[in-house]
């Protein structure tokens, strides 16, 4: 009867145990997901600037060389 | 017999370079965080180093510091172009990317990295590196690892 009883309060705890595990994971992931879109600019706006710099250098300075 | 990772010597691009400095968790994060663990070379130009200064002023301001904090890490940077350098680079790709990759050309590098697709392109096959994206290099760098484990055992 003892025995019946501690298996059963151990099952328990291990379903506790998995779920609190599968609970971490989540957590984990959605942190994650989170600091992904932890960017000031965007990427998009980035290129663009960086084409449109190398432009006006080109004009102003490396198109004369050439 | 231990076989030895080789250390990749890799251009940035300007608009890789920003994006590195923008946020940590994105391919371009990803490979600054190689160059900061020694894992990988980084080679950028003065050319590379002016076009940032310029957009950081311009439009993104709050990269002023990650910029100073990148080129205090110590990354090689390339003597300035020559005239003939600029020329001959051009007949190859015939754009406004030649500074850049003229650049890359004198370092002596294995791979240029850019976001800029037409870019890579532009310049594929044409000379004796490759030009890939982020992502693209990541995937190599990844694959060049496992060939290593796997000569090691």
């Amino acid at each position: 009867m003892a025995n019946d009883t501690s298996a059963t309060i151990l099952e328990r705890v291990n379903e506790i145990e998995k779920s609190l595990q599968e609970l971490k994971v989540d957590l984990l992931f959605d942190s994650l997901k989170k600091k992904k879109g932890m960017r000031m600019y965007r990427t998009e706006d980035i290129l663009k600037e960086t084409k449109k710099t190398r432009k006006q250098f080109w004009n102003e300075k490396y198109s004369k060389v050439i | 017999m231990k076989s030895i990772q080789k250390l990749f010597k890799v251009f940035l691009d300007t608009s890789v370079l920003l994006s590195s400095l923008n946020s940590s968790f994105g391919a371009s994060g990803f490979i600054i965080s190689l160059f900061k663990l020694n894992k990988i070379i980084t080679v950028i130009s003065p050319e590379v180093i002016s076009e940032a200064e310029k957009a950081i002023k311009n439009k993104f301001p709050l990269l002023k510091i990650p910029f100073l904090d990148f080129l205090a890490s110590q990354p090689i940077i390339t003597q300035k172009l020559t005239p003939k350098e600029v020329k001959s680079t051009y007949k190859i790709i015939n754009s406004e990317d030649t500074p850049i990759l003229a650049g890359a050309i004198k370092g002596k590098v294995d791979f240029l990295v850019t976001l800029d697709k037409k870019f890579q392109e532009l310049a594929k096959n044409k000379v004796r590196f490759k030009i890939l994206s982020p992502g693209k290099f990541l995937e190599e760098y990844r694959k060049s690892l496992k060939e290593v484990q796997l000569q090691a055992r």
